[in-house]
């Protein structure tokens, strides 16, 4: 066994200079798929598909089907399935690796703690996008399939267009959850009053206030995609922000969020007084 | 005199004995971990307190009841932490915030997580990627720490459908994958059979003869006795001794020893006891059927014992030491 242990395999210079970036971000990957989360995950992810699915056989669907897809664009993607997504996955990156115990694994590896924080978002978002972006796709089809309406290429861009806005809306709201699940003991409870009180109550009110919420500037961002000539009708009660100002705000809010996710994780301590021995 | 050893261990002049100071009389030569006024709170609790130890090459034992503050030790020797107070080095460089000093260290923590949706290899090659090994090294590695630590049968099942055993070698390995100078193991053998222990225990053993510093924390000290003399002594955050566990077992033997025995006719027992020089004094409890014993001279009582229940052909349900444990000698410690 010595011998072994003599001749095993050290880390030689060149593998030391490159970090296992792959190898985390799978195994990240793994974790977010395997447990209950990924259930109530799909579960909501099939919610919109099943709607425009029964709209589509059930309806005669006089409206243009992207009428309806931007109702479920809004009210279920954007004000439901984003946040909900975003806080189930972002807020228990961290926190359901120090509930299994598996976090001290990662901290004990010669990885700075700034890249297991970018590499766990990173699957994250992926994970989060690629999902809800077939979940839209779907949804957006099975309302377009119906015989008696029109093609679907010419609303197809849209669809698209609306589907990088969700897209952009996931990668914000990851990177506060990320920071709200790390930061706060009730992660959960947090990002509930968040989303439900903040973006959808706040939102709402008339006056400089929608400014400050994120929803405001994703919300005028669909608006802007589709051009305003599809009814979007949440939308039509606010009035819209530019796009280069609304992706100004948002990515300063990704941005800043991320920094302040990494910073906290890396000068965080994750293990607690009722864990010690 | 009991009194004057336990001085004598807690002497700032036992230190240099231990660690092999060097002749300036600074930093010791070859120092593995050197704390120098390590505090740990957390909030209004005290993890650890003021603790300033140097810990030298080779095999050293932490000991300490549950609550001591052996795994906030540790996880501040493994940068799990930031020190509140003090200064933690580890080969002479702070393990806060420095992951390339993690290549140097194995670190088997006492919690009992795994990723559960992998297979004992892949844990290993998992954790042994992320400590820098390249792809091709680390699947052959991990099969022979796999081997190594005995589950080599079981290497592709998932870690979730381990026995608490199977785990606990599970964790030893992935501390071993990368080939560490420093392997810190905290509770190794806790919820092992007596196959298991005797197997990891080789194990320590080899691993040191090979060179590697080893810190293993424990609270049985027959456990930490077998495999190494150089202790650590901890409860409620403070190293209570350092130094040889010999001299701390005389200790625990000089001390009188109780012991309860749970059986019928308690009282007849009591006064066949009674008659034995080595015992001090007998207790019968007030429901009648259990004998608390003191002897100065454990080893001999114990070999005495069985002749006296045989001879008067008692039914004995519970044999149980008081006393042989850690938590005796930390009690006449700390009183």
């Amino acid at each position: 066994m010595d011998k072994e242990l003599e001749s095993a395999g050290a880390p030689n210079a060149r593998t030391r200079a490159v970090y296992p970036v792959g190898t985390l971000f799978r195994l990240t990957l793994v974790e977010l798929l395997r447990t209950k989360r990924a259930l109530l995950y799909l579960a909501m992810l099939l919610v919109p598909v099943a709607f425009s699915t029964y709209h589509a056989f059930t309806e005669k669907m006089i409206q243009d089907p992207l009428y309806v897809w931007g109702i479920v664009f809004v009210v279920a993607y954007l004000d439901f399935i984003v946040p909900f997504t975003a806080l189930l996955f972002g807020a228990t990156l961290i926190s359901a690796e120090q509930e299994t115990q598996t976090l001290t694994y990662l901290l004990s590896r010669p990885v700075p703690r700034w890249l297991i924080a970018l590499v766990k978002y990173a699957a994250a978002a992926v994970v989060s996008i690629v999902g809800i972006g077939l979940s839209m796709l779907a949804s957006y089809g099975m309302l377009a399939s119906h015989p008696s309406l029109v093609p679907i290429g010419g609303n197809f861009v849209y669809v698209v267009l609306l589907t990088g806005v969700g897209g952009i809306a996931l990668l914000v709201y990851l990177a506060i959850f990320l920071f709200v699940g790390m930061r706060f003991r009730r992660p959960a409870v947090a990002g509930l009053v968040f989303i439900l009180a903040w973006e959808n109550l706040v939102g709402l009110i008339p006056g400089i206030i929608r400014f400050v919420t994120v929803v405001h500037y994703l919300r005028s961002l669909a608006i802007e995609a589709t051009k305003g000539t599809i009814v979007l009708p949440r939308l039509f009660t606010i009035k819209a922000a530019p796009v280069s100002g609304s992706l100004i705000v948002l990515g300063v809010v990704w941005a800043a969020f991320l920094a302040l996710s990494v910073w906290y994780f890396s000068r965080g301590e994750f293990q607690t007084s009722s864990d010690r021995r | 005199m009991e009194r004057d050893f336990r001085k004598a261990l807690l002497s700032p002049l036992y230190a240099p004995l231990l660690c092999g100071e060097d002749a300036a009389g600074g930093r010791t030569l070859s120092s593995v971990v050197e704390t120098r006024h390590l505090s740990k709170w957390y909030g209004q609790v005290v993890g650890l307190n003021d603790v300033s130890v140097e810990t030298a090459g080779g095999i050293t034992g932490l000991l300490g009841p549950n609550g001591a503050g052996k795994s906030t030790y540790l996880w501040l020797l493994t940068g799990q932490l930031r020190p509140s107070q003090g200064e933690v080095l580890v080969y002479g460089e702070s393990p806060w915030r420095n992951p390339g000093l993690f290549r140097r260290i194995g670190f088997c923590p006492e919690t009992d997580g795994f990723y559960g949706g992998l297979t004992g290899h892949q844990f290993v090659q998992v954790l042994g990627r992320l400590s820098g090994l390249d792809r091709r090294k680390v699947r052959e590695r991990a099969r022979e720490v796999l081997e190594t630590v005995g589950i080599s049968s079981v290497a592709n099942r998932r870690v979730a459908t381990y026995s608490k055993g199977m785990r606990q070698r599970l964790k030893v390995a992935q501390a071993l994958v990368h080939d560490p100078e420093f392997l810190i193991l905290d509770e190794p053998l806790a919820g092992m059979d007596p196959i298991g222990r005797r197997d990891i225990l080789a194990l320590i053993r080899r691993l040191a003869a090979s060179g590697k510093d080893v810190l293993l924390a424990s609270h049985v000290l027959e456990e930490v006795e077998s495999l190494t003399s150089r202790i650590l002594l901890m409860d409620r955050g403070r190293v209570l001794a350092e130094g040889d566990v010999h001299e701390i077992r005389a200790l625990i033997d000089r001390h009188p020893h109780r012991v309860r025995i749970t059986c019928d006719r308690a009282r007849e027992l009591a006064r066949k006891l009674l008659e034995l020089d080595d015992v001090v004094s007998v207790q019968v409890e007030p429901d009648g059927s259990t004998v608390t014993v003191q002897t100065t001279r454990p080893d001999d009582f114990y070999s005495r014992l069985p002749h006296v229940l045989v001879e008067g052909d008692f039914d004995v349900r519970v044999i149980e030491s008081q006393d042989d444990n850690l938590a005796a000698v930390f009690r006449y410690l700390v009183e």
